[in-house]
């Protein structure tokens, strides 16, 4: 058996790749001795013939040039054929490599003698794709570059992919050294291939897979039966591009190779589903992982939250994407059974850990020091034990506090009493009362709910509030922290041509008579106003009034509706879609009947968008946020139903503008 | 506020600190090397770390019938707060389910099993209506306190009520 491996390169179409595929090859040194057999399958791209003609020419590769096209199975199979002593590379033209991977690959193969094919990890190769296994990424974007490059881009960038995938592939070769797993099947875009296996098993089957895509599943099963074995190498990268080889016939031609697949080898697709179920390149995927964290150019910082959505959920998730080109971000909530998942936020990525909560505790606190968190930031801490409030000091790190609602106060984290009406912040005799009326929270004593509390907020680098209203609310129980004002971060506010806020829009009442349509937005709770709003469409069904109420977003109490009151509810959206949803509803004014006291609210944000008037409770943010813009209707957040309605059925037939 | 402001706003404590020493683990590495050695590298146990919730026993199928022998032993060694490698029950159930005759002190194992597990489906069902008590009173929408209080707790305790029958001699 020779010492030599053949690289196959069938190329025909994608110059560039091609031309950056060759380079690769010929720029890394390999102690294995090796030698470039390229099939120009009768390219009808010049450009492309001459390169490889030079290349040839100038001794660096073989070229094999057919007459006329025969195929990538065919192409393949010839170069494969050329020296029968040799193991084999099959490379698709749109791959790049880097270091000695052959080397690598090669180590890998000579393992085991019954090792019949090896694969490396790739962007783009199914279920040897990293970072998302099954997905065709794009290279990692703490990487130099995203994604291939294509024809005219300039050097800088190519050097930059270049060096992207260099970074890439020498972790994999660290941290995964030597270490590889079972595959159920080789995978087309880079193989290699043992002699003794193509010996045993024979070449690529052109008569069923003659343009590609599956070629190499049946090769695989074949060899299996043979009594070989596949393996994912876990120490190579190799970049590829893919589609490149076949362009728009790639669809139909994968179409044809499944069913062919299907027919040929029953067993093929339960073992591929098995191992998509079982993952076992999880644990090499992951070594991966943690060391591109832990080698970031990027500082670290990880977000504590709940589980529970809603705004915090939406805040969090749009401060992470804010932060990805800045910071590498992880997120850290509860899970079930017991378990806390700590998570990548980083676009594309697939990294997530799991830790007994608390009693892999430590190990936890191991790991985010290994990874190197600089700073942690709390948003909410439901579901957590007491441990959460030592983990900076654990850490070593400063961190900052986020209020989204007011559990730090009371358990009842809206300061809803009872009754599901604000509870006004009584004293702590009145909060013993309160919670007495919660057979879950009786006994509870609300100094010391605020006392575990105390050191954490006190000693945050930063209390971050989004309104004035939640630092003059928290001053009061926790005096010493340092409040910082940052509204959350959203795209500017509707302002008319002199940069005021929009006025609301003219009544419609010329298309619905003297009908008044009322809008609520989002999810609709208790504190959020469910009973006042049913409240306002009971008195509206008293009075015979011309209201209606419109839920653009969903109640998660059952309210009673259309025909009994004139209430009714359109339904769940996306945030995307709202601006839209909204001025499609034609309403005449939108609706906040929360009765407490918001910390925020994003919903406002797009009612303030629409330029309708808004109306609302003197309560929480609402003041502020509602302060200066024109459509303001700002109440007492006591005031009755009727009054409410009265002030709607004052805009009938009015400009519905004007601060009162 | 636009994101560019919050964003320079936000940063300003981590801009106005040092990045950590280069030298200790988990920090950046120096540019001029970086990508050309990853041998600073700290100590890590990626095992640890890769047990995603897709791939973990949480995520056994609900369907009694359907629930394999792994996960019913993850199940056991779980829930009766014992190291199912230890006791290696797979291979007594894999033989109950053959119609194999047992020990008298593996049965005896499998009874103190079937005890631990009586004990923490009582333990269960307190907390469950802890919970339900709690959901109540936090007005939570029903549909969010099952999904991420109950339906585990829930889960669990039928699959102890299986796993009971199972190990019922």
């Amino acid at each position: 058996m020779s010492d030599f491996v053949d690289i196959v390169v069938p190329v025909y179409g994608g110059l560039e790749e091609t031309r950056a595929c060759l380079a690769s090859l010929l720029e890394h040194r390999q102690e294995t001795p090796f030698e470039i057999i390229v099939v120009n399958d009768a390219s009808p791209d010049v450009t492309l013939a001459a390169h490889v003609e030079e290349l040839a020419t100038a001794g660096k590769i073989t070229l094999l040039t057919n007459d006329a096209n025969i195929g990538f199975v065919d192409s393949a199979n010839l170069g494969m054929m050329m020296h029968p002593d040799r193991d084999i590379v099959l490379l698709n033209s749109d791959t790049r490599v880097h270091g000695d991977w052959l080397d690598r690959l090669r180590r890998c193969a000579r393992t085991n003698p019954k090792t019949g094919t090896v694969t490396p990890f790739s962007n783009n190769a199914t279920i040897c794709s990293y970072p998302r296994f099954l997905e065709d990424n794009p290279l990692p974007a703490d990487s130099a570059t995203k994604g291939e490059s294509t024809a005219g881009e300039s050097a800088g960038i190519e050097a930059q992919a270049a060096s992207a995938l260099a970074e890439l592939d020498d972790l994999f070769a660290e941290v995964n050294r030597s270490r590889s797993i079972p595959l159920p099947t080789a995978i087309g875009f880079c193989t290699y291939m043992t002699r003794s296996c193509l010996d045993a098993t024979g070449y690529l089957d052109s008569m069923h897979f003659g343009r590609g895509y599956g070629e190499e599943n049946d090769f695989s099963m074949r060899a299996a039966f043979a009594g070989f074995e596949h393996r994912l190498c876990g120490d190579v990268f190799v970049y590829h591009a893919g589609g490149a080889s076949f362009g728009d016939e790639a669809a139909v031609a994968s179409d044809a190779a499944q069913e062919t697949l299907r027919r040929r080898h029953p067993q093929y697709e339960p073992l591929i589903h098995a191992f998509f179920r079982e993952d076992p390149a999880r644990e090499l995927r992951r070594r991966v992982d943690i060391a591109r964290l832990t080698t970031s150019r990027r500082r670290r910082i990880m977000l504590v939250t709940h589980r529970l959505g809603g705004g915090t959920e939406k805040f969090v998730r749009e401060l992470a994407a804010l932060l990805e080109p800045e910071l590498e971000v992880l997120v850290m909530r509860p899970r079930d059974m017991g378990c806390v998942g700590i998570e990548w936020a980083r676009t594309g990525e697939e990294f997530s850990a799991f830790f007994q909560w608390p009693g892999e505790y430590v190990e936890m606190v191991g790991f985010l020091k290994d990874i190197g968190i600089e700073r942690l930031h709390f948003h909410h801490l439901v579901e957590y034990s007491d441990q959460v409030l030592r983990l900076p000091s654990d850490l070593g790190v400063a961190y900052d506090f986020s209020a989204h609602d007011y559990f730090c106060i009371c358990p009842l984290y809206n300061l809803i009493s009872l009754g599901g009406r604000y509870c006004g912040e009584p004293d702590a005799a009145g909060c013993a009362v309160c919670l007495s009326e919660h057979e879950a929270l009786a006994g509870l004593d609300i100094d010391e709910w605020r006392g575990r509390w105390a050191g954490l907020i006190s000693r945050a680098d930063r209390v971050i509030v989004p309104s004035n209203d939640v630092s003059e609310r928290l001053r009061r129980y926790f005096p010493e922290a340092n409040y910082v004002y940052l509204p959350h971060p959203e795209a500017k506010e509707s302002t008319d041509e002199a940069g005021g806020a929009v006025r609301p829009r003219k009544a419609v009442t010329g298309d619905r008579g003297d009908s008044i349509k009322v809008l609520v937005l989002g999810e609709l709770s208790v504190a959020k106003g469910s009973g006042l709003l049913e409240a306002c469409a009971d008195d509206a069904a008293a009075r015979e009034l011309p209201l209606s109420f419109h839920v653009l977003g969903w109640p998660r109490e059952r309210l009673r509706q259309e025909p009994e009151i004139p209430l009714f509810i359109i339904g769940p959206y996306l945030d995307s879609q709202l601006d839209d949803l909204i001025k499609r509803e034609r309403a005449d004014v939108i609706f906040f009947p929360a009765q407490w006291p918001e910390t925020y609210s994003y919903t406002l944000s797009a009612a303030l968008r629409s330029g309708l008037a808004v109306a609302a409770p003197r309560l929480g943010a609402f003041t502020e946020r509602l302060n200066g813009y024109t459509g303001a209707l700002l109440r007492d957040w006591e005031t009755a139903p009727a009054d409410w309605n009265d002030l709607f059925m004052s805009l009938a037939g009015k400009d519905r503008g004007g601060q009162s | 506020m636009n994101p560019e402001e919050y964003l320079k706003e936000y940063l300003r404590p981590m801009r106005e600190s040092a990045a950590p020493d280069s030298s200790k683990p988990g920090t950046a590495p120096d540019a001029s090397t970086s990508g050309s050695s990853t041998s600073s590298l700290p100590h890590l146990s990626p095992e640890r770390y890769y047990s995603d919730i897709e791939q973990s026993p949480y995520m056994f199928n609900f369907d009694m019938d359907l629930l394999t022998r792994d996960e019913l032993l993850w199940l056991i060694g779980e829930i009766g707060g014992v190291d199912p490698a230890n006791l290696k029950p797979g291979q007594l159930l894999g033989r109950l389910r053959q119609g194999e005759s047992i020990s008298n002190d593996r049965r005896d194992l499998l009874v103190e099993r079937e005890r631990q597990i009586s004990e923490q489906a009582s333990l269960l069902d307190e907390r469950i209506r802890e919970i339900e008590r709690l959901r109540n009173v936090l007005q939570e929408p029903s549909y969010r306190v099952y999904r991420t209080l109950l339906m585990p707790l829930r889960l669990a305790r039928r699959l102890i009520r299986f796993a009971k029958r199972r190990l019922l001699l």
